[in-house]
């Protein structure tokens, strides 16, 4: 399945906040949602879930128009909550029901799942006895519970410790693994990077930057060298790259420990190597730089 | 529709097992059925004219009906010897024991030590004082001097002026016999129930209202609607709340009403029909009390619960609430002040308002003149508010459960909704 999201646009009054939104996600691979609080993202949620109506735009699914209510949809909202005082099982059958999913099928899903997140026990507590953490994993319960074809998770991770966090993960690979449409919005870039083999990123209503997520990091990590040196502090190697290395490459940023520089016209990593080489900076690090998802959000998305 | 079901089935199960709503429901039938029983083992002789008591009394020549120590003594200083007939007020008022005292003092003190529950001190033929320990609400007893004192003054007067008293009594006191016949409502029958009725709507749309507007805004406060309006429209998510609301209030109130009912068809016999006026409602009264009482029900709910979703914390509700509730109250003040005059202008003309015609087309079927047709068109107005209502409602609910933060005012939401398509 292929679900398109084409040129998105949504006013509030006479605020436009979505200003033409366009990404696709491909079944089988987790798409990366990201950007800054306010960017625009719950509202593209929610307009892919009907709750609100684009001004313009259309979503599609495998080329055809998409009805939420002919596929079955996981959300699990980054603001959580399901009803602190009827019992797990209550309420997971109550949401299934409201998909559509029958009492019968809907309580052999639950305790499979609640089974799989390691919190069956729980199934007849009411959920404000139960830890955040379990409270968290019985919220991902009710938004799969359905077996849902399209799954999006807002921040699925927060407030999760290293164990429950990796009960998670392998859950949400195994929906990654059995070919769900996966939509996944965090702030926390490890996650992303782990799951997401492409990602988009809303700034003030605008995709600013979309696509594989390999690829985006190549391009940025082009023509760009990770350098560090046992007899220079990163700020010192910046300084003489500045005053002595110019006319070969360009400092584009000083990290704690390494610089980043950028090779000019024509400079191949040779040349800056030699260069390197004949002066007096040992070389500790020199290599192709990578850069990670966060210094990619920073540099898009940042002010 | 399924979805509609399903939200009616969860909220009527927070009903069933909320245990206030249980409680209450066990408490109020209880307390109805139970004290219904009461004329059953307690003497309730002063409340109940039983006559079947009065006969097995009068039969048995009770040695102590007229025991005078049981009596309360009121006292007279009869300064100028007004009272010379002192057997009238015996006869005509055996509860009290009539003691005459010579000393106004003497007077003041047995009434402030409570030997005598009031006194008088007749200062001529047409005056007196009256002297009593503290001044209650209602007080028989100066009417009662009162008329001793002008009984008095007609006997002298006729004893002076050569006219038998007796006889001329006997005139003045022939009871004249009157039979009602009552073309259209009788008031004074109608009057408990209507009462009673109204009061039946008053607590239930109150009561569920608010509890109505509780159950969205905690929607919003424990963050349940995120996923509740992502999984289901919030036209079913609204009409599910308020129409389990309505089958769990009226399943309630059928449960304590049936109680009594039942309670007092079972001790019939030692309410001597009291109740009968309470209990015996007239089929089209009935009629137009369940129409009114729904759509009534399903207008205020509608609104509350559109009030619900523009707070996010319960303790917000009564501030938004608070003008509707205003309006609900002084709607009730108004059939209140209707019962006394059901066919004045002002009830006429509220009946056809959905605000007010839930209590008003009660009062003016029970107790008034009204015609099927102004029933009909009432009910129609109603019945198209709340459907009206609900609909915007259902829309304001959309818009004000993903709003969290402050407040939103219900008029900026209205506006919200009837300019702009989400």
């Amino acid at each position: 399945m292929l679900l398109s999201i084409n040129n998105l646009h949504k006013s509030f009054g006479e605020t436009e906040v979505l200003h033409g939104i366009s990404f696709d996600v491909q079944s089988g691979k987790a798409l990366g949602l990201l950007g800054r609080n306010g960017a625009g993202k719950t509202t593209t949620i929610r307009i892919l879930m009907d709750v609100f109506k684009a001004n313009s735009g259309t979503i599609t699914i495998d080329g055809k128009p998409f009805e939420p209510k002919q596929f079955q949809i996981g959300y699990l909202p980054e603001e959580r909550g399901l009803y602190p005082k009827r019992t797990v099982m209550e309420q997971i059958i109550y949401l299934a029901g409201l998909r559509g999913v029958g009492k019968k099928r809907a309580k052999e899903n639950a305790e499979k799942y609640l089974a799989r997140l390691g919190v069956a026990e729980y199934a007849n507590k009411k959920l404000e006895t139960l830890s955040k953490g379990n409270q968290q994993k019985i919220q991902l319960a009710q938004t799969i519970v359905c077996n849902p074809e399209i799954i999006i998770l807002d921040e699925p991770f927060s407030g999760l410790d290293p164990v429950n966090s990796q009960i998670l993960k392998d859950v949400i690979l195994e929906l990654i693994a059995a070919g769900r449409v996966v939509i996944f919005s965090s702030h926390q870039m490890g996650y992303v990077e782990e799951f997401c083999d492409d990602i988009v990123i809303i700034n003030k209503g605008n995709v600013v930057i979309k696509g594989n997520l390999k690829e985006i990091k190549q391009e940025f990590g082009k023509n760009q060298l990770a350098v560090s040196a046992v007899n220079y502090t990163a700020e010192e190697l910046a300084r003489k790259c500045r005053n002595e290395f110019a006319t070969l490459v360009t400092v584009t940023e000083e990290k704690k420990e390494y610089i980043i520089i950028r090779l000019q016209e024509r400079v191949t990593k040779k040349d800056v190597l030699q260069a390197f080489v004949s002066s007096d900076i040992d070389i500790a690090r020199f290599g192709i730089y990578e850069p990670s998802l966060t210094d990619i959000f920073v540099q898009k998305a940042g002010d | 529709m399924t979805q509609l079901k399903t939200v009616i089935k969860f909220e009527l199960n927070s009903y069933f097992k909320n245990k206030g709503y249980i409680l209450a429901t066990i408490i109020f039938s209880l307390i109805l059925g139970v004290g219904l029983c009461i004329p059953r083992f307690l003497e309730m002789g002063g409340i109940i004219d039983n006559d079947d008591d009065k006969k097995t009394e009068q039969a048995a020549g009770n040695p102590d009906a007229d025991k005078k120590d049981d009596k309360e003594i009121v006292l007279l200083y009869d300064t100028q010897g007004v009272i010379t007939d002192t057997a009238y007020m015996d006869k005509k008022y055996p509860e009290y024991e009539w003691k005459k005292i010579s000393d106004q003092k003497a007077l003041e003190d047995q009434v402030n030590d409570e030997t005598a529950v009031a006194g008088a001190v007749i200062t001529g033929p047409t005056t007196f004082d009256y002297v009593v320990k503290n001044s209650a609400m209602y007080d028989d007893k100066k009417d009662m001097i009162t008329d001793i004192l002008s009984y008095n003054y007609r006997y002298n007067y006729m004893v002076a002026n050569k006219i038998d008293p007796e006889k001329m009594e006997t005139v003045i006191d022939t009871p004249i016999v009157s039979n009602n016949h009552i073309l259209g409502k009788d008031s004074v029958g109608s009057f408990g129930y209507t009462y009673v009725l109204i009061f039946v709507i008053y607590l239930m749309i109150i009561l569920y209202g608010q509890m109505i507007a509780t159950s969205v805004t905690s929607e919003k406060s424990n963050r349940a609607i995120e996923v509740l309006v992502t999984s289901s429209k919030p036209e079913y998510l609204i009409f599910g709340k308020v129409i389990a609301g309505a089958i769990a209030s009226f399943l309630q109130i059928a449960i304590v009403l049936g109680v009594g009912l039942v309670s007092y068809n079972y001790n019939a016999s030692a309410w001597n029909g009291l109740l009968d006026t309470v209990f015996e409602i007239p089929t089209t009264v009935l009629i137009v009390f369940i129409i009114f009482l729904v759509s009534g029900f399903f207008f205020y709910s509608f609104l509350y619960a559109s009030l619900g979703a523009l707070v996010s914390k319960t303790e917000d509700i009564s501030k938004s609430a608070g003008p509707v509730m205003f309006i609900f109250v002084i709607g009730f003040m108004l059939a209140m002040f209707g019962l006394n005059d059901p066919e004045g202008i002002l009830v006429r003309v509220t009946s056809f308002i959905p605000f007010t015609s839930c209590y008003m087309m009660l009062v003016r079927a029970a107790m008034g003149t009204i015609s099927v047709v102004e029933i009909i068109i009432s009910a129609i107005i109603s019945i198209g508010s709340s459907v009206l209502v609900g609909v915007i409602g259902a829309k304001i609910y959309r818009l004000g459960t993903l709003h969290y933060g402050n407040p939103i005012k219900f008029s900026t939401a209205l506006k919200s909704v009837l300019k702009e398509k989400q």
